[in-house]
């Protein structure tokens, strides 16, 4: 497993998109609004897989498809929590690192000041046991979905910050 | 017999380090280890310096500094022979009399000796007390540092001329025994020097601190050490050890016992390179895995060369990511070693043509490197490319040893079409100089394009072009122009974005449009092929993990149509000229699509998958919008020269696709039809690029 990158975004990918802004003014923040509803999207539609099919073919490709906008935006915490997901969802990871490690990460860990790091968590409900050699797997995929929201708010206050406008 | 509780270390130093890393560096080894493999730790313990960067085990020499002195061997033990008439700077110290030498000494700086003591030392039976003369180096000179005014006990080697250098220490006795170059077999000329210390240090203690001037020394060499010398100065010289000795051996000559060396004594590491000259670390890149990430292409000073700015066909008959990755080895190499980059020759005949290629079949022939390009150009070329003629009345090897590229003129303007009217008979050669992608603008990126080239910067035409682009090269006006004109280089060519993610798609998208290039989307597998079931695709960018039906599928899936349709594939290698010069032929059908597969950036396998599936070349994931472009215009490039006559018809007939209006044709008739309505040029006997263009479409394996 890699080790999560300490800056919330690539302002070198970023830019690259921010670049396109000069034919269409919006664009970048087009994009960045459009991938905030996909990332909301993809978070519900995981957490009703780990509440119900509990399917994780169907969790890697949740994971698979957030990187892949997340890592082409340039918020590169999010696409590697996704990740995690997608390498969880096909058994080849074990296990999801704890939250406040993760959180020692950042660069800039004033931006979790003033914020609830585990308000967005939903419960991990998953028993051990309950579907035979899953549960470990849906149990750290769980951990990383949380682990994805809190990222994603964090991209969101920088993202905020950077567009001057609340996203 | 060498002292296994301690670990087996050498002591290392950078000669002449002006930097970092010029301490001594204790590099362990163990008794199969050569000097060479010495090396490969020490630079391992180097790993993240630049002078590891700018350094390998070839530029790299093991050694240390003595002084020049005359012998002094013992007379009465040494029967030393001084070979005269050699030269050479192979030395070999050999142990075969040692046993002769063991009653006296003397003293390197008139220190008293002691042949009783000698003798006992002698008579010990400890095998660790075995030093061989080359020690003296060392216990003449503890720090070796300053070697030039150490006392080196140690027979001198011969100095490349015929006078015999002479000592310049003024402690030296006077010469009787001159023995500086030592054959194999000759008897041991060195003088032996014992002192009390050795003898009370069996274990592996230092046998020489700095303070202690007794001199010892042993001839004693069960094996022929093997070493160059080189001088450095009048009184000093250079003792380089074969990359092939063992350091094992090496060690228990200079130093005796393992553990005897003290950090003071390290042996010099003597690089080729000075740190202190100003030499680009030019990073030799494995370009088939290299794969930059986007911050090192926005950091990089200095970008390796890209030649996927142009079309690479090569003669014999293949083309693919490895023989573009052989080219741009070469170029790698290129930019190191020419030293005269902006050589330029122009060309306007066959003749000449062949000559230059001798030329640089000529200069290539020593290096492994049989890429070294021709650039070729159709120079104000407006009609079509008669790829099926075969004029190759002149064909010499030296051609064909060559990668040929060929680029088509592309449009420059939008007025340009209109000024296809017909054939055009005038050839050039053009030259194309590719750009470090630093000196573009980053959101403009045009990648190197000829056209542009041979529109805009008139100098350049009918020039070869040796090396492509050198570190060295002056800035040159190319990069303004390419941002004013870059929308207008890339080829026409359609593109298929096939990405299940909006967001993706919208910046690739954006990123095509911008550059005008045109586009569909597919959103999984399956809808990719059948929109590739329409035709008229150039190039797919496709995503592996889709919905529905994977990329890796979906590529599959493309290429067996393409097999069923027998399309890219040569049929009747028979077939005489004279039918492709009729126009009647089928031998050819369209070129097959070119797809390449966006990856993870970390996924191995799955560009291994997606090369296995038919793909032809792959991005890594986030794209890198620089490479993308350098992409589009390679691959589009390419679709250009392998189906030119499609390409030539541009848009109207991409999207006016016969196949869309008769759907149930195969593929390959619309091409041959194309090939049909294809009027063959005039043969012209003085273009260089008709006989450079001994290449058919279909010869090109993708």
């Amino acid at each position: 497993m890699s080790t999560i990158p300490s800056e919330i975004i690539n302002w070198t990918i970023l830019n690259e998109i921010i670049s396109m802004d000069d034919d269409d003014s919006d664009f970048s923040k087009g994009l960045i609004i459009q991938f905030i509803d996909q990332a909301q999207t993809t978070f519900a539609q995981m957490q009703r897989q780990l509440d119900g099919e509990k399917n994780l073919t169907e969790l890697d490709n949740l994971g698979h498809f957030l990187k892949g906008s997340s890592a082409a935006l340039g918020l590169q915490r999010i696409a590697w929590v996704c990740e995690r997901i997608q390498n969880l969802g096909r058994k080849m990871e074990h296990f999801f690192p704890n939250k406040v490690e993760l959180v020692n990460t950042l660069s800039d860990r004033s931006i979790i000041n003033g914020i609830n790091i585990d308000e967005d968590d939903e419960e991990i409900k998953i028993q051990v046991g309950d579907k035979d050699d899953d549960s470990i797997y849906l149990i750290s995929i769980a951990k990383a979905l949380n682990q994805s929201r809190l990222e994603f708010k964090l991209a969101r206050i920088e993202l905020s910050k950077y567009y001057n406008t609340n996203l | 017999m060498l002292n296994s509780a301690l670990l087996w270390k050498v002591w290392l130093r950078i000669d002449n380090s002006t930097d970092e890393v010029n301490q001594p560096i204790a590099v362990q080894f163990d008794e199969i280890d050569t000097i060479d493999d010495l090396k490969s730790r020490f630079f391992q313990r180097l790993s993240s310096t630049r002078w590891r960067e700018i350094n390998d085990n070839a530029s790299i020499a093991i050694g240390l500094y003595a002084p020049k002195l005359e012998s002094q061997g013992d007379i009465s033990n040494s029967k030393s022979i001084y070979d005269n008439g050699d030269n050479g700077n192979v030395n070999t110290f050999d142990s075969s009399n040692t046993k002769n030498c063991t009653s006296s000494t003397t003293g390197a700086f008139g220190l008293t000796k002691d042949s009783a003591r000698d003798k006992n030392v002698l008579q010990h039976p400890k095998p660790t007390q075995k030093r061989g003369a080359l020690y003296e180096a060392f216990a003449a000179a503890p720090t070796v540092a300053m070697a030039i005014n150490a006392d080196f006990s140690h027979n001198e080697a011969p100095s490349p001329g015929p006078q015999r250098p002479y000592s310049t220490s003024p402690k030296q006795l006077p010469a009787t025994a001159k023995s500086p170059l030592l054959r194999f077999a000759s008897v041991s000329p060195y003088p032996k020097f014992y002192s009390d210390n050795h003898v009370m240090a069996p274990t592996g203690l230092t046998y020489v601190s700095p303070h202690n001037k007794t001199k010892y020394a042993r001839p004693l060499m069960r094996k022929g050490l093997n070493y160059k010398t080189e001088s450095v100065n009048d009184s000093t010289y250079k003792i380089i050890f074969e990359p092939d000795e063992l350091a094992i051996n090496i060690y228990k000559e200079l130093f005796g016992t393992m553990g005897s060396q003290s950090a003071s004594q390290s042996l010099r590491i003597f690089s080729n390179v000075n740190l202190r000259q100003d030499i680009p670390p030019l990073d030799i890149l494995n370009v088939a895995d290299y794969v930059p990430t986007n911050d090192e292409i926005s950091q990089q000073a200095i970008q390796p060369i890209d030649h996927r700015d142009v079309c690479v066909l090569h003669p014999n008959n293949q083309i693919s990511s490895g023989e573009r990755v052989n080219n741009d080895k070469a170029d790698l190499k290129d930019k190191g070693d020419d030293s005269n980059p902006q050589e330029f020759k122009l060309i306007t005949d066959e003749e000449q043509l062949r000559r230059a290629s001798q030329e640089l079949k000529d200069e290539e022939k020593d290096t492994e490197s049989p890429w070294q390009a021709i650039l070729l150009l159709p120079k104000g070329y407006k009609g079509g490319i008669d790829f099926q003629n075969k004029p190759v009345p002149c064909a010499d090897s030296s051609s064909i040893n060559e990668d040929t590229i060929i680029h088509p003129e592309l449009e420059v303007g939008p007025e340009s079409p209109s000024q296809q009217s017909g054939p055009l008979d005038e050839f050039g050669v053009d030259m194309i100089q590719s750009i470090p992608e630093c000196q573009r603008r980053k959101d403009d990126i045009p990648p190197a394009s000829p056209i542009l080239i041979n529109s805009q910067t008139p100098q350049y035409s009918g020039s070869l072009y040796k090396t492509p682009f050198t570190v060295s090269s002056p800035p040159d006006p190319l990069p303004n122009l390419f941002t004013t004109t870059s929308e207008k280089v890339f080829p026409k060519i359609n593109v298929l974005i096939v990405e299940d993610n909006v967001i993706n798609q919208a910046i690739l998208g954006s990123f095509l449009r911008k550059h005008k290039i045109s586009y569909k989307l597919a959103k999984n597998g399956q809808e990719a092929v059948n929109i590739w079931k329409e035709g008229g695709l150039h190039l797919i960018f496709m995503d592996l993990q889709l919905p529905v039906l994977s990329g890796i599928e979906a590529a599959k899936q493309i290429r067996d149509f393409e097999k069923q349709n027998g399309i890219g594939i040569q049929k009747g290698l028979n077939n005489s000229h004279s039918n492709f010069d009729k126009g009647t032929s089928k031998k050819f059908s369209q070129a097959p699509v070119i797809i390449v597969a966006l990856t993870a950036s970390n996924s191995q396998m799955d560009k291994r998958k997606a090369l296995l599936s038919g793909c032809n070349d792959y991005l890594t994931k986030p794209v890198n919008l620089h490479w993308l472009s350098k992409k589009i215009t390679e691959w589009g490039c390419m679709q250009a020269l392998i189906d030119f006559d499609s390409w030539k018809q541009g848009e109207s007939r991409m999207t006016d696709s016969v196949l869309v209006k008769s759907p149930q044709k195969p593929i390959g008739c619309s091409n041959s039809n194309s090939f049909k309505q294809t009027t063959p040029i005039t043969p012209n006997k003085h273009s260089p690029v008709r006989k450079n263009l001994n290449l058919s479409p279909t010869q090109i394996e993708m």
